[in-house]
């Protein structure tokens, strides 16, 4: 699993790639720290080469988001795969999120 | 026919009450005057009748004193001028002087003339029979000296009936009978004689003084009170001397004539009047003066008969009954018409004023029916008399007014009943939403079938059965509300809810009627409980774990007919704090659990006879014996039994049956796979090789492979969370078993109890900001797997998934 972080057009973009489980989790956390303030900049999760993700992931993109709109930021998905569509789906964070 | 078309006829007639108490006191009038009536002219009568009796008979013996009179002063005449003649008479030139002094003592001039008759030869020198008479001339009243006697009239002396001859036997005064005057004036006459005396004391001469006997029919006529009374004089050999018919005089014979006719009351009247008595008789009588007595002619007739006794004649008067009676008859006809007007006036004013005093009654009586029609409004006639048609009308107002009142009230509390009605209707509506509707419930599964119905007795009722399915375990209850109706529903209600509330996050049915017990007793301000049997059947194991609070034992109707162990704890809602005991079964195959209320057992026929566990446990029997244990099967039996044993009866309390199959078949398993990890995420890796191990054998595709990774990655990662204490090593057991049907995950370790099942679901609808950051997991393995079944065995915790291939 392997989270990187860019700044692209003022946004802050997170790049995901592979499968984000229980186990990644923790890293991943981690890797996302730079997200925290996020005051001016609206935030683009990149989730075309995610693979999987379990709840303990989406927790995770529960947190961005929270913090995200707590700074008045807006959080977009982009490129999302069927798979992880339908588990977004299952919980009701497609009517959380904004997507591209 | 006639009669009653007639009734009909007078029926409207004689349903007015003016003309009802016209008749009425018409008639009463009408029976008092008339008695009244009969009553006086029966009065006059007698008076009219005594007064006509009194007036004849003063009549009659006026006349008769003075016929006597009469007769009295020609024997006084007679007497004197006998007393003179006794030696004035022996002397032939006095003779005349003696009748002259008879004529002139005739105070009355009745006497018609005076004769002397000398004995045989008494003067030698006039022959044999000498008799000088002095005649008054009836023309002039002169008298005539006469001589009658002489060889050629010796009529005074030969005939057996003179006076001559009854003188001489008699030697004293004699009346003869009445004759004819057939000499001289051819009169009615009577002859009063005396004898006279010589020396030697033997009769020499009679004196006789002929009397006329006309004056006695003007005494008698005159006398009479009445014109149409009839006067009549008989002498003593019954030949009248004095008659209505003039012609009848000294002609008639009336003994004889009576005899003749056969007239036997004339004969006997007569007989009676010659004999010398006085009375009254009454006799048909013919009072024309026509000889012919024809018997058509008759009428009743009063005769009133007195006697004259020197003469010993008879003088009646006869008066015709009819007429004695003309005036009270008169007087019974006027009064006849007189009864006749009075009672028709009386009749009209009194039905005018009848009408009039009813009037304002008929004005009340259509506005009471227009009233009665609906319309309350209507105004009552004003009634200005202060009397008790004023009162009725009085009375009749506050009637209209209680009943426009009553009637608005009715209106209000019909539209609340109604409104009650059809809320009722809704409530039976939820209550029945409350129960499992479909059967078979779960078409889709092969382990289990089950068939309930709930039949209230009133619109609403205090029964329950309820089902659900939940992580591969049937929750089941039944149960019966103390009391029917509305309370017991609401009751019904509550312990649905509580029920399925509590079993949401426990799986012990002890411990769910605990808890239900604890929430009831603590709000059960009515003291209302519920009988309750809890039963939860582990779908995969056949294992049975149940509780029961007070309710009938089920039956356990498999190969044979059991009766199901039940604890007697006390029902719910009675006593907080009360601990209920769990009990443990395993169900075999095919066997069914039977489940049902007091409703079946005390089901009740008209004779109040009740249906009873035995007929219950009969049913069960048959049903083993003819392999009807398939709970639709089963139930419709039961049913078809009760049905028949309560007839006709009104169903007297709610009923319910729940009866539930285990069918649970074993199949060939065709993968079964197992891994241990130790409860550290970062073995969340290795449980992924393995998941994707499995579903790669069973041939699922990207999608599904990834679902399965998930579902079971999320369940393992709890139990490493929550099955051990934090920092405590411990090891958790991945089994996978497959099917033709099912792929089985199960979950063991050996931790703390926990069950994941219980924990409340997230609410996906909640927005960012209120959406807790926990609880996705066992969610998403809800979502994910067609079950989740938690179960306590052994000391270890067993958490099962299942798909469906």
């Amino acid at each position: 699993m392997k989270t990187t972080i860019q700044e692209q057009d003022g946004n802050l973009v997170a790049y995901f790639e592979g499968r984000l489980d229980t186990a990644a989790a923790p890293q991943c956390e981690i890797d996302l720290k730079p997200l925290g303030n996020c005051t001016g900049k609206n935030i683009v999760l990149d989730c075309t080469k995610l693979e999987y993700i379990s709840s303990s992931g989406l927790r995770l993109f529960l947190g961005v988001l929270k913090n995200a709109k707590s700074q008045k930021s807006h959080v977009y998905i982009t490129g999302m795969n069927d798979t992880i569509r339908s588990v977004f789906a299952l919980t009701g964070f497609t009517s959380l999120f904004e997507f591209k | 026919m006639r009669n009653s078309i007639f009734m009909r006829m007078l029926k409207p007639f004689f349903s007015s009450v003016a003309t009802r108490t016209t008749l009425l006191v018409l008639m009463l009038i009408a029976a008092i005057m008339v008695v009244a009536g009969l009553w006086q002219v029966q009065k006059v009568r007698t008076i009219v009748t005594d007064e006509a009796h009194s007036q004849v008979r003063r009549s009659m013996e006026a006349a008769i004193n003075v016929i006597s009179g009469h007769v009295s002063n020609v024997e006084t005449a007679v007497n004197t001028a006998a007393a003179y003649a006794q030696t004035e008479a022996r002397h032939e030139v006095r003779s005349y002087e003696v009748l002259h002094r008879l004529m002139d003592a005739d105070a009355d001039s009745v006497i018609s003339a005076a004769t002397l008759l000398y004995r045989d030869s008494y003067f030698p020198q006039h022959g044999r029979y000498y008799a000088p008479t002095l005649v008054r001339n009836p023309e002039n009243g002169r008298l005539e000296e006469n001589e009658i006697g002489g060889p050629d009239n010796d009529f005074c002396y030969l005939e057996t009936d003179s006076n001559w001859v009854y003188t001489n036997q008699l030697d004293c005064g004699y009346w003869c009978l009445p004759y004819a005057d057939s000499i001289s004036t051819k009169r009615a006459m009577v002859t009063y004689s005396v004898p006279l005396h010589d020396e030697h004391d033997s009769i020499y001469a009679v004196l006789c003084a002929d009397v006329a006997l006309n004056w006695v029919k003007a005494i008698v006529e005159s006398a009479k009170p009445y014109d149409y009374c009839q006067a009549m004089v008989l002498s003593r050999d019954s030949m009248y001397i004095s008659c209505p018919d003039p012609q009848w005089e000294q002609t008639i014979n009336v003994i004889k004539h009576a005899q003749q006719f056969g007239d036997t009351s004339y004969l006997n009247l007569t007989r009676r009047m010659l004999s010398g008595m006085d009375g009254t008789d009454t006799l048909m009588k013919d009072f024309s003066l026509a000889t012919s007595t024809g018997q058509e002619k008759k009428q009743r007739a009063i005769v009133y008969y007195a006697f004259v006794p020197r003469v010993q004649w008879s003088v009646s008067f006869a008066i015709p009954e009819a007429k004695v009676m003309d005036s009270p008859n008169r007087l019974r006809a006027f009064m006849l018409m007189l009864l006749v007007v009075l009672l028709a006036t009386i009749a009209l004013v009194l039905h005018l004023v009848i009408r009039a005093q009813m009037w304002p009654l008929k004005k009340l009586a259509e506005s009471t029916r227009q009233i009665a029609e609906g319309h309350f409004d209507v105004q009552l006639p004003s009634i200005k008399t202060h009397d008790e048609i004023r009162h009725l009308r009085d009375s009749f107002m506050e009637m209209q007014k209680s009943l426009a009142r009553y009637i608005d009230d009715l209106q209000a509390t019909t539209t609340s009943k109604a409104s009650i009605e059809s809320e009722l209707k809704v409530a039976n509506g939820i209550q029945m939403s409350m129960l499992p509707k479909i059967f078979p419930p779960y078409p889709e599964r092969d382990d289990i079938e089950i068939c309930g119905q709930l039949t209230p007795a009133k619109a609403v009722g205090g029964d329950l059965f309820d089902f659900y399915i939940r992580d591969e375990k049937l929750f089941f209850c039944i149960g019966d509300v103390s009391g029917k109706g509305v309370p017991a529903s609401l009751v019904m209600a509550v312990t649905r809810s509580l029920f399925r509330t509590v079993s949401a996050h426990e799986s012990a049915p002890d411990r769910i009627i605990t808890n239900m017990n604890e929430s009831m007793s603590d709000m059960n301000d009515t003291n209302m409980f519920v009988t309750l049997f809890i039963g939860v059947l582990d779908l995969p194991t056949g294992r049975l774990r149940y509780s029961n609070a007070g309710h009938d034992a089920p039956l356990l109707v498999g190969t044979s007919l059991q009766q199901l162990h039940v604890d007697s704890n006390i029902p719910v809602g009675v006593l907080p704090g009360w601990k209920y005991t769990p009990q443990e079964t395993t169900l075999s195959p095919h066997t069914t659990i039977f489940l049902y209320t007091d409703g079946l057992t005390e089901a009740e026929d008209s004779q109040h006879g009740q249906f009873g566990e035995e007929r219950v446990k009969q049913v069960a029997t048959q049903a083993v014996e003819h392999q009807r244990q398939a709970p639709d099967l089963f139930v419709a039996d039961m049913t078809a039994a009760v049905h028949h044993f309560v007839g006709e009866a009104e169903q007297s309390d709610d009923l319910t049956l729940l009866a539930i199959q285990y069918t649970k078949e074993h199949l060939v398993e065709r993968i079964e796979r197992s891994i241990t990890l130790a409860n550290d995420v970062q073995e969340v890796p290795r449980l992924a090789d393995f998941v994707d191990e499995v579903c790669e054998a069973l041939g699922f595709d990207m999608s599904v492979t990834m679902q399965m990774n998930l579902a079971i990655e999320e369940a393992v990662v709890n139990v490493m969370n929550y099955a051990y204490p934090a920092g405590h090593k411990g090891n958790v057991r991945i089994e996978a078993h497959a099917n033709d049907v099912r792929l089985k995950f199960t979950i063991i370790d050996s931790g703390t109890p926990f069950d994941p099942t219980a924990k409340e679901e997230v609410d996906t609808t909640l927005s960012a900001e209120e959406r807790p950051i926990g609880g996705l997991g066992i969610h998403l393995v809800r979502q994910l797997m067609d079950s989740i079944n938690y179960e306590r065995i052994d000391g270890k915790n067993v958490l099962t998934l299942r798909k469906k291939l």
